[in-house]
């Protein structure tokens, strides 16, 4: 993190359009500062997830240029950039036939790390995350809450020990109190690791919760980019106002944001 | 139903050996199409050519009616009957499903799983291994388990062309008219099925990721006992089948068609190698017809079976019928030796299509040749089988050879039907089979064919004449049943098995120690 002029991603001049000619994203100009938690905000079809899968290349941009680390993604060979990234999406994407250990190591076996290194490490991922390694480690995804579930997709992300962390929707199908249980855990786990965080979400309440700065995306461009204070201050347009009314309707959660 | 029990018990042991036997070819046959399928379901799931290729070919494949696939294999594989063509049938039906399968199986994961697999860094090889092929087990045994569950049936009709089994007893069963012997082999392959079934459907079960472990209490263990079941008698299978690898040197393979008297004659060349030369002999006997034998033997994977020369003649060399019993035999004999097969004496006896009468009235009217019926023809009533009425060389033919002029039109039904309606009364004419049992049973007379009307069907051995070269024994041996067996005889030995429903095997080796023909 000492090279403060270099964003840990930057997208320049980004627009996609897929296959069927909708037009996801319209020259989107963005960066994330290494060590941010950058929430990207916006209403389903607005081109939120797209930008996310930019990162890791998931999907390839129809022009412009996405940087990581300031290495141009094309640049970059795709296994090596995604095994350098964490990824955590809604409904945890775990693998259903692997136990939580397994499924918590898996990004370090296909990077060949020995068996017996693997195990130590999910466990300790599990502990991170607040789960019994003991106990926990040996059940498959069916047999977890989906607090559980969230909490090891979190878990695996973090045991290939990556500077960033890609979540898509992460809290979003679990129930109101353990997804506000969830957020505070990793808002304080993400300021003791000091990771670059870029969240996806449709809540503002989780955005302003967990993100030092905020994206908010309507029908594939970009609105206004600011911390909460200065979207609440001055929000760009309608749009943006109204996305923010369901903030102000409960001043107790927007009261912690600057941090 | 106890006799039935007794049958079931005399036989228990070849009863074992193939159901032991057909649930390796059933095996042998699916692990070897699971080999071929599970790869191309992973090519096809990859690209949409291959998908259509390998969907489009199993489908068309899967088509095919069975017999036609064997008789097509029978060919490709050079005539080598047995084991070979039918284990190549069993997994081009199985490739279908398993195919099928595997694609859905890999096709049916969420896509969120193969999202983060790929969010991970895997590569597209550590996918397959690490996710999604551990994913599509359960649809891919699923895919197994019906391939499996249908090859239990398919390996039945795999006896018509000598492979060993269950459906042995099923086609003896048929061509001998005996429902026993057909359940003994029905019986054991549906309960094959079902095992199979629920043994493959417990796996499936434990292998599945979301549920993960076996069936509860007892429907589980039963299910695991099946599989251990099936496992015993696959091991067993397999035993007998290294075993009979080890002995395969200088045996003779003698075949038979599939009908009671080639059966029976099939058996005594058998019992007679076997006691004047000391070689072993492999008993592929009730072979689905006339050309499976023939190629089987033109290609070496048969050394002598019972041929008719009437039948050599037509459906074997393709050539017009010729009335002349001696001229047919030339012929025959010419026609074959460039093909490497020789043709032995005749055995004495030919069957052919037979006029028949009630006794009594034949003797009544004065009636001895089928010339002596045309005078009084038109007081008399027919009735003849529907290949007899329709084949020009059947009932069109014959009344015009000899100027017949039955009461009525002459009555078709079914060929099995017409001996008991002569007897009954209902008819006074009928053409049968000059050797059926029961022509002497049911006091019936074969009319003379005084004009030579049907063409000569007299039964001689054909040999691989290879077999023939270094063993002269053997040639000597085969021809002691020349001239040993006439009509009359023939009928008495079929009618010992169609009529009282004795094994073939004990009434050929009764009749070959009555002629004193086994030697001392």
């Amino acid at each position: 993190m000492n090279d403060v002029t270099r964003p840990a991603v930057e997208w320049r001049d980004v627009t996609k359009r897929y296959a069927d000619g909708h037009l996801a994203l319209d020259s989107v100009n963005l960066a994330v500062a290494p060590g941010e938690c950058l929430a990207i905000l916006g209403t389903s079809g607005s081109g939120k997830t797209t930008l996310l899968k930019l990162v890791n290349r998931l999907i390839e941009p129809t022009s412009g240029v996405v940087l990581v680390h300031g290495k141009a993604t094309t640049e970059w060979d795709t296994i090596k950039l995604r095994r350098s990234i964490g990824y955590v999406i809604q409904e945890s994407g775990l693998m259903p036939h692997l136990d939580s250990k397994e499924n918590v190591a898996l990004g370090l076996r296909v990077r060949g790390v020995g068996s017996g290194e693997r195990e130590r490490k999910a466990e300790s991922m599990l502990e991170l995350v607040g789960l019994e390694a003991a106990r926990i480690g040996p059940l498959r995804p069916h047999q977890l809450s989906g607090g559980q579930r969230q909490r090891v997709g979190v878990a695996r992300a973090l045991a290939i020990e990556p500077d960033l962390i890609l979540m898509d929707e992460p809290f979003g199908a679990l129930d109101p109190i353990t997804r506000r249980e969830l957020q505070k855990e990793f808002d304080a786990l993400r300021k003791r690791l000091g990771k670059t965080v870029i969240l996806v979400t449709h809540d503002i309440r989780e955005a302003f919760a967990l993100a030092d700065r905020l994206a908010v995306m309507d029908q594939g461009r970009l609105v206004q980019v600011g911390t909460a204070e200065a979207l609440m201050a001055r929000p760009a347009n309608a749009f943006v106002e109204s996305f923010l009314e369901d903030a102000r309707a409960v001043p107790t959660s927007a009261g912690r944001t600057g941090s | 139903m106890r006799e039935f029990g007794e049958l079931a018990y005399s036989l228990r042991g070849e009863l074992l050996n193939a159901t032991a036997a057909h649930l390796v070819l059933v095996l042998e046959a699916v692990g070897i199409a699971a080999l071929i399928a599970i790869p191309l379901g992973v090519a096809a799931s990859r690209s949409a050519v291959v998908e259509r290729v390998a969907l489009t070919l199993a489908n068309v494949l899967q088509t095919i009616p069975s017999l036609a696939l064997l008789g097509f294999l029978l060919i490709v594989f050079r005539g080598a009957i047995g084991k070979p063509p039918a284990l190549a049938a069993l997994v081009i039906y199985a490739l279908l499903p398993i195919v099928k399968n595997t694609l859905l199986g890999l096709r049916g994961i969420e896509p969120s799983i193969v999202e983060a697999a790929r969010g991970l860094g895997m590569t597209s090889p550590q996918r397959l291994r690490h996710v999604e092929l551990p994913l599509a087990v359960p649809s891919i045994l699923g895919g197994i388990r019906l391939a499996t569950v249908a090859s239990v049936g398919m390996a039945a009709i795999a006896a018509l062309i000598g492979a060993e089994g269950l459906g042995r007893f099923i086609f003896r069963g048929v061509s001998l008219a005996d429902s026993r012997l057909i359940l003994l082999g029905a019986v054991p392959s549906a309960l094959l099925a079902l095992a199979c079934d629920a043994g493959l459907g417990e796996l499936e079960h434990r292998l599945d990721p979301k549920s993960g472990g076996a069936s509860a209490g007892w429907t589980g263990r039963l299910r695991m006992g099946l599989i251990a079941v099936l496992a015993l008698l696959a091991g067993w299978g397999f035993l007998n089948e290294w075993r009979a690898a080890g002995t395969a040197e200088n045996v003779v393979r003698i075949g038979s068609k599939d009908s009671a008297e080639p059966i029976l004659l099939g058996h005594m060349l058998a019992d007679l190698i076997e006691a004047e030369t000391g070689r072993p002999v492999d008993r592929r006997l009730n072979l689905g017809g006339t050309l499976v034998c023939f190629n089987a033997l033109e290609r070496g994977g048969l050394d002598v079976y019972v041929e008719y020369t009437g039948t050599a003649l037509t459906t074997i060399l393709g050539q017009p019928p010729v009335n002349d019993p001696i001229e047919a035999r030339e012929i025959v004999a010419r026609n074959l030796e460039p093909r490497g097969v020789r043709m032995l004496e005749p055995l004495g006896f030919e069957n052919t299509f037979a006029i028949l009468m009630r006794r009594t009235e034949a003797e009544e009217r004065g009636v001895r040749t089928i010339s002596d019926l045309a005078g009084q023809s038109s007081s008399l009533r027919a009735g003849f089988g529907p290949e007899f009425m329709n084949r020009a060389d059947g009932y069109p033919g014959l009344v015009e050879a000899y100027g017949l002029r039955f009461a009525g039109a002459a009555r078709e039904m079914d060929r099995n039907l017409l001996y008991e309606a002569v007897r009954q009364g209902s008819i006074d004419v009928a053409a049968g089979d000059s050797t059926d049992g029961r022509v002497a049973a049911l006091d019936l007379v074969v009319l003379e064919d005084d004009r030579r009307y049907f063409p000569p069907y007299e039964a001689v051995p054909l040999v691989r004449a290879s077999i023939l070269e270094n063993d002269t024994k053997l040639a000597e041996t085969l021809n002691r049943l020349a001239g040993q067996i006439d009509a009359a005889t023939m009928r008495r030995l079929n009618a010992e098995v169609d009529g009282k429903k004795r094994d073939p095997r004990e009434v050929a080796r009764e009749f070959l120690q009555e002629r004193g023909l086994l030697g001392p």
